[in-house]
């Protein structure tokens, strides 16, 4: 290093400052008013310029962006670690339709303060058991289309089933009747599905479908999940093999 | 750490013409960058990345610590000359091909001559199109580092290049 100012460290990173496009207006201006009055900064200027364009030049050549097909197959292959809401919404595309922005009490579906229900049902738990829905719950696979019929009258959607951190096994699902709909999370607890949480929801058809989404109700089945669920969903062989053995 | 969501995945995906760009300009030969790249990929994928991680950076920062912890530890430049032989051998199709092949060559050995931590820095910026921000967010080190990386790179470059075929503007593309 010389003692030159256009060979100082301070000059030359302001010329790459100023080749990289990374000063302001005002230090730019500055730095050409130099660049007029001093002849060697000019040259300076003009010997890192010509290099930062042979650099650029030389690597802006067709193929060095080509990424050999295993490595690219390699990532389209990778699996993936979805929330299991995520992975409902893969396979069941209703589930990223508009959502109701309100409160609907479905008639017989019993609504749990804990994630965001309206009101306390179980003075024990804290926790709502519904036992129709416990039972389908229980026993009945994710369904990607089509219902459980409950004797109530109202049907039943599981869609997926995930384990809490915990270890409890947990069973997000849909239940309607009649016009209303609601979208929740039921956890098995001593041989009994208590709901968790249950949030008014529309289904593809219904004519609340492109309702606007964001219903803090809705937000909170998409909340416990992030903050329950470990892993990814249960899939469809391992859920099966669970019905068969009560959970166990 | 978990596994890559879907975005993530769709992510990596779309950056990864930009990582094996950056791969070449650190290795400075094609065998060489699809090793890093593949590495880098293999290590993103079995450790994963946090959910809030953004995807490019996150890869371009497992690419760099690859190049340092693995690759550049093996004698790549042993192996250099002998690899770029054989390109050249490949892909001597015109005069053109030859003289951006031999310009590339001749760029890479220059850019091997310079500290690691110089190379990646004027990598992501002058070749890559990085920011300073940007490539101080991938290098976990302050934007004042990037900048005196980069203008001493530069430096080393005109010194080591200064001196051969400076005329860019009256370049044969034919």
């Amino acid at each position: 290093m010389t003692d030159n100012s256009y060979d100082s460290d301070k000059n030359n990173e302001l010329l790459s400052q100023y080749l990289d496009g990374e000063l302001d207006s005002g230090q730019s201006l500055a730095l050409k008013r130099r660049l007029l009055a001093e002849p060697e900064l000019r040259a300076q200027l003009n010997r890192l310029q010509q290099v930062s364009a042979r650099v650029q030049t030389a690597f802006s050549q067709a193929g060095l962006d080509s990424v050999p097909q295993d490595t690219r197959t390699l990532v389209e292959q990778a699996p993936i670690s979805a929330s299991p809401q995520l992975l409902a919404a893969q396979r069941r595309p209703f589930l990223s339709y508009a959502v109701a922005a309100t409160i609907a009490v479905a008639a017989g579906v019993v609504m749990v303060p804990k994630w965001g229900a309206e009101s306390p049902l179980s003075p024990q738990s804290g926790k709502a058991y519904d036992v129709q829905l416990s039972q389908t719950l229980e026993s009945t696979p994710s369904l990607s289309e089509g219902w459980a019929q409950l004797e109530d009258g109202r049907s039943v959607r599981p869609i997926l089933s995930f384990q809490t951190r915990s270890g409890a096994w947990c069973r997000e699902f849909l239940v309607q009747q009649d016009s209303s709909a609601q979208h929740g999370i039921a956890c098995r607890n001593n041989n009994e599905w208590n709901t968790e949480v249950l949030a008014a929801t529309d289904l593809p058809g219904s004519a609340n479908e492109y309702r606007p989404a964001g219903s803090t109700k809705q937000e909170s089945v998409s909340q416990y999940i992030a903050e329950k669920a470990v892993g990814i969903a249960a899939g469809k062989e391992e859920e099966a093999q669970l019905i068969a053995t009560q959970w166990q | 750490m978990p596994p890559l969501g879907e975005s993530q995945r769709e992510a990596l995906l779309a950056e990864l013409g930009g990582l094996r760009k950056f791969c070449y300009s650190l290795t400075g030969n094609g065998a060489d960058a699809d090793d890093l790249l593949q590495t880098t990929v293999e290590k993103i994928l079995n450790k994963g990345m946090p959910h809030d991680a953004h995807p490019a950076k996150w890869a371009y920062r497992v690419c760099k610590n690859t190049w340092i912890d693995e690759i550049r530890s093996r004698d790549v430049r042993l192996k250099y000359p002998q690899q770029v032989e054989a390109e050249s051998d490949m892909s001597l199709s015109t005069e053109a091909v030859a003289h951006d092949e031999r310009e590339l060559v001749t760029v890479s050995k220059a850019l091997d001559e310079l500290p690691a931590e110089q190379r990646l820095a004027l990598s992501l910026v002058a070749i890559d199109g990085k920011t300073y921000a940007e490539a101080a967010d991938i290098l976990e080190v302050p934007i004042g580092t990037i900048m005196s990386r980069i203008a001493r790179a530069r430096k080393n470059l005109v010194a080591s290049l200064g001196d051969e075929l400076p005329n860019m503007t009256n370049r044969d593309t034919t």
